[in-house]
């Protein structure tokens, strides 16, 4: 008979917290609005939501100062990742509420299910990040999609929101089964669903009549993650996906989502690459980083649809984070790693110490991490942007609503120009920071090829991230314009996204100091 | 009694997989897609059990409950969403879903 | 050596010693502590920055007046505390700390802890002001104030004034981080501040789809500039840590061992990309072959760059600088932006894109000079760029009729001079030029500004003509800045030009003898059109008569806040003569004497120096005496290209077809004299202005705009949309790509295990 002390539920406590959050949002719809559509009596419901992520956050905070270890039988870990995870998805849930108070109240659909199915949507990701089993990691999955496949439809305005949301839900659930599928391969080939299990059959085994099963299964979970991701070719529905979903819930799939799918890629694929021969997880996600940095950055290229490119650019971004995965599966040198182009890697020490594994994990987690900030920011200027009148057609997110911005909303226009600064990874952001670690694991661990794509493709996003810029400091605004509403909410939430946005850019000292001890203290 | 080899579990359940995804990339209507890719998980399903039965564990079955769960859910949001489209434009058709591109 | 022991006041020790003795003493004692100046390097920077913030975030609430106030007074800050700097760097006494052993002299510095790090690879942040980096922030600070004062009245009536301060004051801010970086990745920060704040002023009037292409034209030339200067940083870090694993003992000076800890303490303490870094790394890295060290012959036998030669990546490291310098100080190829650039504000031109930011470049080098001597083919190839971009860019000014472009084109020509300065290793002969320049080439600007501003925003100097009379403050300070940089005899500009003249006529490239030769001709043409270009744009805005299709019959002189600086840099202009005579004796009291600015620079440079000696790539001509030869000639070629330019536009050409004054006796005399000047025309003018013209086209418009710019931007933009029309909007050919995708990682794994 198991027995679990308290230490078992101190990773799952924040997601706990999420979801008694979401069901009190749930119950307050069905008790504490008393006059039907009344928006002015449900202020309260994204004060919250905010509390609870907050207080989710805190928790988490505490959690990321606890030895790793695992827990719940080997079902779920505490670790650096999990714990820092959950801080930034409950940091990005906290500010996508204050985005959706204002946006709801300005279309009149303010309810307590949006904001509840955030919170669970939020709780799937906390769970997702620490899942070390299949199963869990699964159910945790389809947790955080189903919430936000009802969050894409929630908005009944127009054809957009609605079509959006089927598309996630047939593609998503078709990459779903991939991945499930690949777990019941992987499972008849090692008789457990346990990470840590499955890693130890696939290391004491040699590669039997088994092999083929185990192959197989990896890259069908694999899929299933780059999907999560939007790795090219994965990506084509995350342009219209987020297009058609309401601002704040794509911030939240941009960022969280992605944050989370990331930490569980990793964690699935460093216990089982043994299991596969040394190039064939390199191979892989350095063919999904550079398809994906190339594509995503060159898609973005024309699109004059802010949102849209947005959207591409988020793609490009997976790319570079999988650039910082690729490099944790960098072959050592001498082996047949070498000699395959852009492909190839040459470490700069021989083997790749496990000094440098930690760099890289470091690069991706503060990765994911400025991303998150970002990403909140520039969808929230967008968000504020918008107007529900011209949300049935397609011009809402054009540039040209940007012209003449920083004369109008000198704020908003300097928030959204620190975020394309950050995206476009321009110092003195926390996307240059981001991009420079990531980049310099990507050298020491042999990618150079790798890493120069990166490098140009970069710059040559900083294209169309700066015709943003341009716009909104250098054109006027059209005549007759209408002035955005303003509401204090979005107003907090911008200015925390781009407080974060230039301060881990300036002073990015703490958080990878404590990163780096982190890491090092759960590789060891 | 003569066992069914597991092979030829895993071979329908590869069957069935192949055949939803088929269906997946071909059927226009909405609905018929999205049984398609319950059907996709349902082939998942099997293979657990087949390989659970094989080695007499527990753990395959589990999963299998586990994941009917999870596609009772995504039904029912699945076929929430299927509705709003329809309320929208008056029609499933695949084909006819594509306002928002390039 | 004076010695100054006994200096206490000015007046004391003057009393009883000359004046030059009184002079020197008294720079070199600052009546304040300079113990702790380091530490307060950060105000300088801080103050603008706080303006910029003011400005931009109040300015609109707070009035003109007081935003005027904020941003000037904060520049004028910055100035003092410079002053302060510049005063501590003086006294042998002051000393910078130096984690590569011994302390650096005649600088202040502190270093504010880890900014950030990767791996091994570790960037501080810090700040180090020495003898270059505290003249260029007198410069700055100084012109910045200038400009700033100057912009009070030529921005009053623009509507966005508190914007245009703001952008200034950030620019002002990050031109002095650049200055202060002690890596090269804050100066990389300032580098691409400067460069934001000039194209967000390059655009300050965006409503003209001319000037938004002007904008970014110049943002992508310095891309591919930024990109030069990345890919440089990157293979010095490279280098430096292959250097670091295959170094010997003796590759450091004095007992072997604890040196070569020394370094690596300082490379993990400081970061490869500090100077101070790559100034240890050039003085452990000597050139002769020796078994027992590792030299810049030697093969790299680890890491990425394995099997290239240190000298050959010193010298693709060099070059690669090159290009971010390029782009950066507008030399060819991508000097292209510089002329469009001037789409912009008058003083902005004045500040940004004349006397500061275009001359990083080449205080990029200067900083470096210590590894640009250890590559003679990168020398050669600075000098060549530069004389190419010298001549082009002055022949191009002749066919230019806007008063601002001809400035433009002229900075560029004049950048070209620093450049081969650098090449051929005359550090301190570019950085004269830098500082003279900032004089005269700001005055000419803010003169043209000047007379814009008279005229009804007039810029075709054909349709100017006679303002010596409506003008004469702006007439007298531009005849002045026009002779220095004519390179006329008592001003500033003939002995900057004519030191980096001189320095390529005594110097020899080892490997390459007789290029510096040659890029000795291109200068002495160069400097004869210039004089003739100038001379042109001269005698037709300020004199002759009004042209017929002016847009305001009678001009106006400007306020007192545009004359006072036109006056003040007009005098600097011909004050900062000072600098170029040789009065001075050099360290080891022997050779020719130096002048004043070699003497100043040379603890900045003599690690160079020393490298030249040593490595004897460079070798130098002295002469006894001062050059009056050189002198004579360089005068001789201004006069003479100049005077040209003043007897064709003054008598022969006329603005209105008629003939008039000496021209009326020549009529008089003979008709047909007419057609000697027809003729004149057609066979000298008009093939100089067609080549001029073929150039301008061929080279500018069709080769740089059209293929290089366009073109790339075309290309991708194209694979960009064709990719788009993948996302056809139908989910199922999603699934069906995804679908795709997954088959090929299938086959490939599958391949692996079968």
């Amino acid at each position: 008979m198991p027995s679990f002390s308290i230490q078992d539920f101190m990773p799952i406590f924040p997601a706990a917290i999420l979801a008694v959050g979401a069901m009190a949002l749930l119950l307050s719809e069905a008790f504490l609005v008393s006059v039907p559509h009344a928006s002015a009596s449900r202020g309260y419901q994204a004060v919250i939501g905010v509390i609870t992520a907050a207080f989710a956050g805190t928790v988490a905070f505490h959690n990321a100062f606890e030895d790793p270890r695992v827990v719940l039988q080997g079902f779920a870990v505490l670790d650096p990742f999990s714990s820092f995870v959950t801080v930034v998805v409950a940091v990005t849930v906290g500010l996508a509420v204050l985005l959706s108070a204002g946006f709801l109240k300005h279309r009149n659909a303010e309810r307590g299910e949006f904001y509840a199915l955030m919170l669970f949507a939020a709780a799937g990701m906390s769970l997702l990040a620490l899942s070390a089993e299949f199963i869990t990691l699964f159910v945790n999955l389809e947790v955080l999609s189903v919430a936000t496949y009802a969050l894409t439809a929630y908005l009944r305005r127009g054809t957009r929101p609605a079509e959006a949301g089927f598309k996630y839900f047939i593609l998503g659930a078709f990459s779903g089964a991939l991945l499930l599928y690949g777990a019941a391969l992987l499972y008849g080939a090692t008789g457990t669903t346990k990470l840590a299990g499955m890693a130890e059959v696939l290391r004491a085994a040699s590669s039997g009549d088994k092999a083929w099963l185990v192959y197989c299964g990896m890259v069908l979970v694999a899929t299933g993650f780059a999907f999560k991701v939007a790795a090219v070719p994965f990506h084509m529905w995350t342009p219209d996906v987020y297009e058609g979903a309401p601002t704040p819930v794509t911030a939240l799939m941009s960022a969280g989502v992605k944050a989370a799918a990331f930490v569980a890629l990793i964690r699935v694929f460093v216990a089982l690459a043994p299991g596969l021969g040394p190039q064939v997880p390199f191979v892989l996600f350095g063919g999904l980083a550079l398809l994906t940095m190339v594509a995503g950055n060159l898609m973005a290229l024309p699109q004059r649809n802010v949102k849209r490119m947005l959207a591409y650019s988020s793609v490009a971004h997976a790319g570079y984070v999988l650039l910082g995965v690729t490099a944790l599966f960098a072959p050592a040198a001498g082996t047949e790693g070498h000699g395959m182009g852009v492909l190839s890697a040459s470490p700069l020490l021989g083997q790749v110490p496990a000094s440098a594994h930690a760099d890289i994990y470091k690069a991706i987690l503060f990765y994911l991490l400025g991303y998150a900030v970002t990403t909140i920011g520039s969808f929230g200027v967008l968000a504020a942007l918008e107007r529900r009148e011209d949300e049935t057609r397609g011009t809402t997110w054009d540039l040209d609503r940007f012209a003449g911005l920083a004369h109008s909303k000198p704020g908003w226009a300097i928030a959204m120009a620190a975020c394309m600064l950050s995206l476009g990874g321009i110092p003195p952001t926390v996307g240059f920071m981001g991009k420079l670690l990531v980049f310099r694991a990507a050298v020491d661990a042999g990618l150079l090829g790798l890493a120069i794509v990166g490098v140009l493709t970069s710059a040559a996003a900083a294209y169309y991230y700066l015709r943003v810029v341009v716009y909104m400091f250098m054109r006027n605004a059209a005549e007759g314009a209408a002035v955005p509403e303003r509401h204090w909410q979005t107003d907090v939430a911008l200015a925390v996204a781009t407080a974060g946005v230039i301060l881990l850019g300036i002073l990015p000292g703490p958080v990878t100091a404590w990163l780096t001890q982190a890491t090092m203290l759960a590789l060891r | 009694m003569q066992l069914v080899p597991t092979q030829h579990y895993l071979i329908l359940a590869a069957v069935l997989f192949c055949l939803g995804m088929l269906g997946v990339l071909v059927r226009r209507n909405a609905l018929v897609v999205f049984m398609c890719v319950e059907l996709m998980l349902n082939a998942a399903n099997l293979t657990f059990l087949a390989f659970a039965r094989e080695r007499g564990d527990v753990t395959g079955h589990l999963s299998a409950f586990f994941i009917i769960a999870v596609a009772a859910a995504e039904a029912a949001v699945g076929l929430a969403i299927v509705i709003a489209v329809f309320r929208s434009r008056g029609t499933v058709n695949i084909d006819e879903l594509h306002t928002m591109k390039h | 050596m004076i010695d100054c022991s006994d200096f206490q006041s000015f007046g004391q020790y003057f009393s009883t010693h000359g004046f030059t003795d009184t002079v020197t003493c008294f720079v070199q004692n600052p009546p304040f502590n300079t113990a702790n100046i380091g530490n307060s390097l950060w105000m300088i920077i801080a103050l603008p920055i706080l303006g910029a913030f003011f400005c931009g975030v109040f300015g609109k609430f707070m009035g003109r007046s007081n935003t005027h106030l904020i941003a000037s007074a904060s520049v004028f800050g910055s100035f003092l505390l410079s002053v302060m700097v510049f005063w501590a760097v003086n006294p042998s006494s002051t000393v910078a700390p130096n984690p590569f052993g011994s302390t650096l002299r005649y600088a202040v510095g502190a270093d504010y802890g880890t900014w950030f790090q990767a791996g091994d690879f570790r960037v501080n942040f810090g700040l180090l002001a020495d003898h270059l980096s505290a003249s260029m922030l007198m410069v700055i600070t100084g012109v910045g104030f200038l400009i700033h004062l100057y912009s009070t009245s030529y921005m009053s009536h623009d509507k966005a004034y508190w914007r245009y301060f703001a952008y200034l004051n950030l620019f002002v801010a990050m031109m002095l981080t650049l200055v202060l970086a002690d890596s090269l990745v804050l100066l990389f920060v300032g580098w691409e501040g400067v460069g934001m704040c000039s194209y967000l002023l390059i655009g300050f009037w965006y409503d003209d789809p001319a000037k938004a292409f002007a904008g970014r034209k110049a943002f992508i030339t310095n891309r591919i500039g930024d990109f030069g200067f990345l890919v440089a940083c990157f293979l010095l870090v490279l280098t430096m840590g292959a250097f670091t694993l295959q170094a010997k003992n003796n590759n450091f000076p004095g007992d072997g061992t604890g040196s070569s800890q020394v370094f690596k303490a300082g490379l993990s303490a400081k970061g490869p990309l500090s100077f101070a870094a790559i100034d240890a790394f050039t003085r452990a890295l000597p050139s002769k072959a020796d078994s027992n060290q590792v030299t810049l012959s030697t093969v790299i036998d680890n890491g990425p760059l394995k099997g290239f030669a240190y000298g050959a990546m010193v010298t693709v490291i060099l070059l690669c600088f090159l290009l971010g310098a390029a782009g950066k100080s507008a030399q060819f190829p991508l000097y292209v932006w510089l002329p469009d650039a001037m789409a912009g504000p008058t003083p902005v031109s004045a500040l940004i894109h004349a006397a500061t930011m275009v001359t990083a470049g080449i205080y990029l080098f200067c900083r470096l000079s210590y590894l640009v001597v250890l590559s003679p083919t990168a020398m050669a190839v600075i000098a060549v760029t530069g004389g190419i971009t010298a001549l082009l860019a002055a022949l191009i000014a002749f066919a230019q009729d806007d008063i601002k472009k001809i400035l433009a084109y002229s900075t560029v020509s004049q950048l070209g001079f620093m450049f081969m300065a650098i090449g051929a290793g005359a550090f301190w002969a570019a950085f004269l030029h830098v500082v003279t320049h900032a004089f005269f080439k700001a005055c000419l600007f803010l003169g043209a500004g000047s007379v814009m501003h008279g005229n009804a925003e007039e810029t075709n100097i054909k349709k100017l003509g006679g303002l010596s009379k409506e003008m004469p403050v702006t007439w007298a300070t531009f005849l002045i800045s026009t002779l220095a940089i004519t390179g006329m005899v008592p001003l500033s500009g003939f002995f900057s030009k004519d030191a980096i003249l001189h320095a390529l006529h005594t110097t020899t490239l080892e490997g390459y003898e007789h290029i510096l030769h040659w890029v000795w001709y291109v200068g002495l043409a160069t400097a004869a059109c210039t004089a003739f270009y100038m001379m042109r744009l001269y005698v037709l805005t300020f004199h002759g008569t009004r042209a017929p299709d002016a847009k305001v019959p009678h001009a106006h002189e400007s306020d007192w806040q545009m004359t006072l600086p036109l006056v003040v840099l007009a005098m600097l202009a011909i004050a900062a003569v000072a600098h170029g005579i040789p009065v001075m004796e050099n360290a080891n009291r022997e050779g020719p004497l130096q002048t004043v600015m070699e003497n100043y620079l040379h603890p900045v440079f003599q690690n160079a120096m020393r490298s030249i000696e040593a490595t004897g790539f460079v070798t130098v001509e002295h002469e006894e005496g001062l050059p009056w030869g050189a002198w004579g000639m360089a005068w001789a070629i201004a006069l003479a290209g100049g005077g040209l330019s003043i007897v064709l536009y003054r008598f022969v050409f006329k603005r209105d077809g008629q003939w008039s004054g000496p021209a009326e006796f020549i009529r008089s005399l003979a008709q047909h004299k007419f057609y000697v000047d027809e003729l004149y025309e057609l066979l000298v003018i008009r093939p100089v202005k067609f080549v001029s013209f073929i150039f301008f086209k061929i080279v500018d418009s069709l080769l740089i705009d059209t293929v290089a710019v366009r073109g790339t931007a075309w290309v991708t933009a194209q694979t960009g949309a064709a990719l788009r029309y993948l996302q056809s909007g139908d989910a199922q050919s999603y699934a069906a790509i995804m679908t795709l995708g997954l088959m090929c990682a299938l086959f490939y794994a599958l391949f692996k295990v079968l």
